[in-house]
């Protein structure tokens, strides 16, 4: 149905809004730029101004003000610092920054602020929300119980994460970090899981290909992209973050789950270092600035599950930070790990290995995601953790003794096929029946006989075969999320049945 | 960027160095140099790039300060600061100094812009408005922008009171927009 617009109407309404006007004084607190350079500037007067109070230049500018002074404040500019000269004038707004939210956003890109990049037009959201706010407090939550599925073999058993968690991903460049996001966000489209993607301090190419696949495997749906490129100025890779963070938050007060991704936090934090270098803030440790624990905190808190009474929805916060040459121990790597709920590390010796995803599972945790894990998959994980950790130790122990017992090699072959299960190609999350069918295969030793290169295609080939000729198993599993002795019997009956079709 | 509380106190000692006395015309000429600052981008790189010799831009300096007869303490003053690389921050300190000296002499600086010269009886009652507002003696700087197209916008310390035409339109459109 067109809505006929008829041009005498609006200039009616024009005209009844412009006799309504009052004229009136218009006071407002002002003060005078005394320096300005480096995206940055000085502002003399200012008496009242508040932390992170938005500041209006000329030019349509706007400013935060992170420092105040007696006489100064300094604040950060959202805008080209060509713009605004010595002397200009400015104003206090009184107002924070705030982001528009809603399911408006869904499906489009955005930069840190919520304005469209993505030339799909304007987006018509019907609410805004304050980016900088306080976490929900004790009283409004409850523990996570109920898993937030990544689709990722070795993530959902391991390293479970439940709705609600934080779980840092850490490890070097080019380890299959983003990997690892991407895939839990193409997941989420069965799941009933909002995802916001926040790129901060990348390349634009990599923004470029990530909208790309997601938009190939249908996840722009169900997603929001957050995105402050290398080529924005600082304080909007600064404010990307609590942006995306505050679109995830009405999702979650609103009754429904959302999942945010921030990568990375470390280029984040650069660009805050950068921000307080420039703003003569002093430096501490690795020249950031003392409050830079602070600056994640605040944010990573705000990841919760809501208790009943507020609605029971969740944001999830999936942060990544990088590291350098596998060094956990620096300043920003230390500080996040010690307020996420576990992490995820990968390494380059193991993704150069073909160890696809690179997660060494020794020094991963997840320190809350067992007790949201379904108890099927508790059940198989258990096993698969045990056969893990055996191999480790004895694969190390190997190398050098040369005649080994029976148990011994029997237990290193076992080890051998489970990391070779656990290898998964990028862009197919998996649903947690199919995970918990093969790992069970694995675990009751079905394929301690197959020769360690065929375990790929006796993965494609059974789960094809449970899909054909299995629905009643798999669904089965899903609703009961136990195995007792009836099911496992199924589930043996069809790994051996495929078994003897099965030619390695 | 300057640090918390020095242009504070560069601002004091020049005052100090002056004499209260002197201060207004210390001020006045200390304000010529920064607004040369502003509008030659030649005489703002001869102060702030490292790439000139100290000799060569005292020299310089030295040229300019007798052509607007700048007076040896302001002279030596500015010296001083490009010395301790704080010049892109004089207009800071020659505000604070400016409020400063105002505040010892009981006095209140107020701005008023209109669009046209003001009238005599006019202006005394803005005088005597102003001065009940500020509860000081007010020092006037009247400044014409045709922009404003009419009404006045005064400015005392860091409050602004806008009745202008311009401002009254873009209080408009903001309404406009927000609708
Ligand atoms: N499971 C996988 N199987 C095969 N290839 C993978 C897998 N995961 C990641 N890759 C490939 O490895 C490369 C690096 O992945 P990705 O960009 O996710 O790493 P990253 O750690 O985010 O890198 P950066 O540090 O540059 O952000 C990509 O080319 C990606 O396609
Ligand atoms: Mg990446």
């Amino acid at each position: 149905m067109a809505i006929e617009i008829k041009p005498e109407e609006i200039s009616e309404v024009l005209r009844k809004q412009i006799t309504d006007f009052e004229k009136r004084v218009d006071v407002s607190e002002i003060g005078v730029t005394t320096f300005v350079g480096d995206g940055v500037a000085r502002i003399y007067g200012m008496d009242n101004a508040m932390y992170s109070e938005l500041l209006d230049f000329p030019n349509n500018v706007v400013g935060m003000v992170l420092n105040l002074e007696e006489d100064a404040v300094s604040a950060v500019l959202f805008g080209e610092d060509k713009l605004i000269k010595e002397g200009d004038i400015v104003k206090r707004t009184g107002k924070v920054m705030s982001c528009p939210v809603g399911k408006e956003l869904l499906g489009r890109v955005v930069d840190a602020v919520g304005r469209p990049i993505d030339g799909k037009g304007p987006i018509e959201a019907k609410e805004w929300r304050q980016v900088d706010v306080v976490a929900p407090g004790v009283i409004m939550r409850q523990p996570v119980n109920t898993p937030l599925q990544t689709g990722i073999k070795a993530i959902d058993s391991m390293i479970p994460i439940g709705r609600g968690q934080r779980e840092l991903i850490i490890g070097d460049r080019q380890t299959g970090k983003s990997a690892l996001l991407i895939d839990t966000i193409i997941n989420q489209k069965e799941e009933g899981v909002y995802c916001i993607y926040c790129i901060v301090g990348q390349r634009k190419s990599v923004l470029v290909r990530t909208i790309d696949i997601l938009e190939k495997y249908g996840a722009m749906d169900h997603t929001i992209i957050v995105a402050a490129t290398a080529s924005e100025p600082a304080p909007m890779q600064y404010i990307a973050p609590y942006s995306a963070c505050t679109m995830g938050e009405y999702f979650r007060d609103n009754r429904m789950d959302a999942l945010v991704c921030y990568d990375d936090l470390s280029k984040q934090a650069h660009a805050y270092r950068q921000l307080s270098l420039l703003l003569r803030r002093p430096p501490a440790r690795e020249a950031y600035p003392g409050d830079v624990f602070y600056l994640h905190s605040r944010l990573l808190e705000r990841a919760s599950k809501l208790s009943d009474a507020h609605g029971a929805g969740s944001l999830t916060a999936l942060p990544i930070v990088e590291t350098y040459a596998g060094d956990i121990s620096g300043y920003i790597q230390t500080n996040v790990i010690s307020i996420t709920d576990g992490q995820i590390f990968l390494e380059t010796e193991l993704f150069y290995g073909g160890i696809r995803p690179a997660i060494n599972a020794g020094l991963s945790v997840s320190r809350v995601g067992g007790a949201a894990q379904i108890k099927a998959m508790r059940q198989v994980a258990g096993m698969l953790r045990l056969d893990l950790a055996q191999y480790r130790e004895l694969a190390a122990f190997a190398q050098f003794a040369s005649d080994l017992d029976k148990a011994t090699r029997a237990q290193l072959e076992r080890g051998i096929r489970m990391v070779e299960l656990l290898k998964q190609d990028q862009y197919i999350p998996m649903p947690v029946d199919e995970q918990i069918m093969l790992i069970f295969a694995g675990t009751e030793g079905h394929l301690d006989d197959l020769p360690v290169g065929s375990i790929k295609a006796f993965e494609d080939g059974f789960l094809r075969y449970c899909r054909a000729e299995k629905q009643d198993l798999k669904k089965e599993l899903k609703e009961k999320r136990i195995i007792d002795e009836d099911l496992k019997a199924k589930m043996t009956e069809a790994v051996t049945t495929f078994k003897k079709t099965f030619q390695p | 960027m300057i640090r918390p509380g020095e242009a504070k106190r560069y601002a004091k000692a020049f005052l100090d160095n002056v004499g209260i006395e002197n201060a207004p015309q210390a001020l006045a000429e200390i304000n010529s140099i920064n607004e040369l600052m502003a509008r030659s981008k030649e005489f703002k790189n001869l102060l702030v790039n490292p790439q000139f010799l100290s000799e060569e831009r005292e020299n310089s300096l030295k040229q300019i300060a007798e052509s607007i007869k700048l007076s040896d303490k302001v002279l030596r003053f500015i010296k001083h600061i490009i010395e301790l690389g704080l010049i892109l921050h004089l207009s800071e300190i020659i505000r604070i100094a400016t409020r400063l000296y105002l505040e010892r002499k009981r006095r209140a600086k107020v701005t008023v812009m209109t669009p046209i010269e003001i009238g005599k009886d006019y202006e005394n009652r803005l005088i005597s408005t102003l001065k009940k507002l500020t509860d000081r003696d007010v020092e006037i700087e009247y400044v014409i922008d045709p922009t404003l197209l009419g009404g006045i916008l005064v400015k005392v310390d860091s409050t602004m009171y806008d009745t202008s035409i311009k401002g009254q339109l873009r209080l408009l459109r903001n309404e406009l927009i927000r609708r």
